[in-house]
């Protein structure tokens, strides 16, 4: 193969390669990074999107299984359906959470709200392990403790996860035993905090790859 | 309201009407079934891939901006990205064939053929200015979630042969799209 003819600038081709699919993992990663943080290439992977969108003309619809809709609806607007039952993976759980019972105490109310102070409870049906999770508004800290279940297996850790809505999880680092304070600069309403199970020392990459054990969504205030 | 009704309903998500949500299933639920069952090859994790699609969709509706493309292209790209993120998690097959050969080899220009209508022509013309092979590694790379080690497998060739090989043709993809 000679290496005289064109090649696209490596930028254009990443965005390419990324809508097609065909990136190594790392660079997937990156690409994904990427589009969060720079506009231009965003841009790039969303003309690529465009460009190749046409061929899922190909591709014959396929009419989804009935009960799909009712577990789809029942699982993301759960006050319309009572009984929801588990087994989910990972967004699931993060959509069950939606369910959770999460209490907001309002800082004073003398003065104009500022970042509510929250206090949550990580958990999930059939699952043992409870987290609890405080933010301190005023200190801008997340104490962070397992009150129930037990500790992560041999060779295993849980990852404590901040999900701002709308945007990607970053991981605030393990739980083990005994309270941690994590600085964090605030919790908003929609904010999703969740665990998973990773190898001992936390997932390598930035990206979760284990299950979601437990999650709460900060309720609005 | 636009002339992108999806794009219309993404808006009404991001703002919680449950009715433009339903509206999107309405729309969207079997070309995403189908597309999911194409890359992953499995309806049971089709359906659930299906329902975690939905759930994106529905949380991420306020990340669709209409400025960059149009409703459904994003649609189809949270549905393809889900999907192609399940393939690479998923274990290396032991001995690495066995994977390949669940994925049928599509007959050469089947395809093609069905690309005939609207603006899928423009593409499908523009395909047939790249030679059979490379069209052929592109289409599986999209529709089939083939990687580039499924690819260099199957046209025998070294990783990084078929990776610059791919490049050019989508570059030159690129250039009758846009000449």
């Amino acid at each position: 193969m000679s290496e005289g003819e064109h090649q696209m600038p490596d930028r254009d081709g990443m965005a390419a390669e990324y809508v097609l699919g065909t990136l190594p993992h790392a660079e997937r990663l990156a690409a994904e990074a990427l589009i969060a943080a720079d506009p231009r290439f965003a841009a790039e992977v969303a003309a690529w999107e465009e460009r190749l969108h046409p061929l899922t003309d190909d591709v014959a619809p396929v009419e989804p299984p009935a009960h799909l809709r009712n577990r789809i609806e029942a699982r993301l607007f759960p006050t319309a359906r009572a009984t929801r039952r588990l087994f989910w993976p990972l967004w699931g759980a993060l959509v069950g959470a939606l369910a959770v019972a999460v209490w907001l105490a309002f800082g004073p109310l003398l003065n104009l709200p500022t970042v509510p102070s929250v206090t949550a409870s990580l958990v999930a049906d059939n699952q043992p392990l409870v987290i609890q999770a405080a933010y301190d508004a005023d200190r801008r800290e997340l104490r962070v403790h397992r009150s129930a279940g037990p500790a992560a297996e041999p060779g295993k850790d849980y990852e404590l996860w901040v999900i701002p809505a709308g945007q990607k999880a970053v991981s605030l680092g393990l739980v083990r035993d005994g309270e941690r304070t994590i600085p964090l600069a605030e919790l908003p309403a929609g904010t999703t905090l969740a665990v998973t199970l990773e190898q001992a020392g936390g997932t390598p990459t930035g990206v979760a790859q284990g299950p979601i054990l437990v999650a709460a969504v900060i309720g609005k205030g | 309201m636009s002339n992108d009704p999806v794009a219309d309903m993404l808006r009404q998500m991001a703002q919680g009407e449950r009715t433009a949500f339903a509206r999107l299933y309405d729309l969207a639920a079997g070309k995403l079934f189908g597309l999911l069952i194409r890359i992953l090859g499995n309806r049971a994790e089709a359906e659930d891939a299906l329902q975690e699609v939905f759930t994106r969709l529905w949380l991420n509706a306020r990340r669709f901006d209409a400025a960059k493309g149009r409703g459904m292209t994003w649609v189809i790209a949270v549905a393809r990205n889900h999907a192609i993120d399940r393939l690479r998690a998923r274990p290396a097959p032991q001995d690495g064939e066995d994977a390949l050969l669940a994925i049928a080899d599509p007959a050469p220009g089947a395809e093609a053929a069905v690309i005939a209508r609207g603006e899928a022509r423009r593409i499908a013309e523009c395909f047939d200015t790249l030679d059979a092979a490379r069209a052929a590694a592109i289409r599986g790379a999209y529709l089939d979630g083939l990687s580039y080690e499924d690819l260099a497998r199957r046209h025998d060739v070294p990783l990084n042969t078929m990776r610059s090989w791919l490049r050019r043709g989508l570059q030159k993809l690129k250039g009758c799209l846009e000449g």
